[in-house]
């Protein structure tokens, strides 16, 4: 018994090396996006994943058009809280409000989403 | 605020014609853009009934005048008529002079009678013999034409169709929808059922909340390229006057008070531009011609998404 201790020491070291990957990859799945991101950095961030996510939008989509593609794709976003940003961010770009504050989470959680989808992670 | 407008006129006006829900928000786009509309479409598909009941919903008076070749401008206007008992003219007013104005196949009367309209809805009041009566504030005319007819017509000249704020194209409806327009003519469409949406004073409170929403200058800009866009597209022999692009602010502005917004988006003018601008467009004959363009509004189309907008 004594002679097996190596052995199952390493089986216990392997389960926690294995256990720590595969939690840091579910973790960097549910929060892929960085914490603090103003508005306007949130959208150019989900600009540049529509354009890549979708090729044939082209250069001249605006945003209702580039998120109901994506809406399509059925991803795990919350887009009560997309829809609640966009609002916010087309009122300060179109009507003249001020610019929000930090926030964008869940426009840049979705751009972080397309963008892992067309490399197929 | 005059809030839901656009669900609320929907749910009433859906009650005798469906769908063309669509259809409807362009009336209503119209009506508090202040602009007249020309409807395009086949006898049969629902135009009347459809002004019938807009104008009911609102609370507007209505009126149907069925234009003819042998119409005369007063039939349209109204005019002195001689009282015996005052022994004096008395002007007496014509259908124009009603909240609702259905004008039916305008293309039917001569174009004395059609100046005589487009007159009227341009200036808002009508002078006759020097007297001068202005015309209730929310005239609105939706004149019909029907496309097929070329025969005993006389088309309206692109002077003229630059006068209406719209041309809402009314299509045969789909196999779906047809199959609920049967179903819901098998009882009696009764326009008396459909009740009034709005209190008094608040069709005045919306128009005026239209006038409030935001046009950035990134906005102008972008409408101002759309513009340019056209009158410099080859295909085009006339691109879109600097009136056409005025009426697609408006109507933007009314689109985005509709949807409860205080500020017009991009998604507002590509929504809108083939309804306000398609009609103020004239194919080059040449294009014509060679077959490689049959469609004023696909061209449009192509030239709202090449011109990049803000975002």
């Amino acid at each position: 018994m004594p002679d097996l201790l190596p052995l199952w020491s390493l089986v216990v070291v392997n389960v926690v090396v294995y256990a720590a990957l595969v939690g840091g990859i579910m973790v960097a799945r549910k929060a892929p996006a960085a914490k603090a991101f103003t508005m306007r950095a949130a959208f150019g961030f989900l600009e540049g994943s529509l354009v890549q996510a979708f090729p044939d939008l082209g250069s001249t989509f605006t945003w209702n058009e580039g998120l109901s593609k994506a809406r399509k794709l059925r991803l795990d976003v919350n887009w009560g809280r997309v829809d609640d940003e966009l609002h916010k961010y087309e009122a300060f770009r179109y009507g003249g409000s001020e610019e929000p504050g930090p926030g964008g989470y869940e426009v840049t959680r979705l751009a972080a989403l397309l963008r892992r989808g067309r490399l197929g992670i | 605020m005059v809030s839901r407008l656009k669900q609320k006129v929907q749910a009433e006006v859906g009650k005798v014609v469906v769908g063309r829900e669509a259809e409807v928000d362009l009336l209503l786009v119209s009506l508090l853009a202040k602009g007249h509309v020309l409807l395009e479409g086949v006898p049969g598909v629902s135009k009347t009934l459809l002004a019938k009941a807009f104008a009911r919903c609102l609370g507007l008076d209505f009126r149907r005048v069925q234009f003819t070749p042998d119409m005369l401008p007063l039939d349209i206007v109204g005019g002195f008529v001689f009282n015996m008992q005052s022994r004096e003219f008395q002007f007496r007013k014509g259908p124009v002079f009603t909240d609702i104005l259905l004008a039916d196949e305008v293309n039917r009367a001569p174009p004395k009678v059609q100046s005589a309209l487009l007159e009227a809805m341009q200036e808002r009041q009508v002078t006759v013999e020097g007297q001068t009566e202005m015309l209730p504030s929310h005239f609105m005319v939706i004149a019909t034409q029907n496309p097929l007819e070329f025969q005993g017509v006389y088309p309206l000249p692109e002077g003229q169709l630059d006068r209406f704020l719209m041309k809402v194209v009314f299509a045969y409806p789909t196999k779906e929808v047809e199959a609920r327009v049967l179903k819901r003519n098998l009882t009696e469409l009764d326009v008396s059922d459909v009740g009034e949406v709005l209190g008094s004073g608040e069709l005045d409170l919306a128009v005026k909340e239209v006038d409030k929403v935001v046009v950035s200058d990134e906005m102008l800009e972008y409408l101002s390229r759309l513009a340019e866009a056209t009158r410099e597209d080859n295909r085009l022999d006339l691109g879109v006057s600097p009136r056409g692009m005025v009426h697609l602010i408006q109507c933007a502005r009314a689109r985005a008070f509709l949807d409860e917004r205080g500020y017009v988006t991009p998604d507002d003018i590509k929504a809108l531009a083939p309804g306000v601008l398609a009609h103020r467009l004239r194919l080059d004959q040449k294009v014509v011609l060679q077959g490689t363009v049959s469609n004023v509004t696909a061209v449009l189309q192509e030239i709202v998404h090449r011109v990049k907008p803000p975002r």
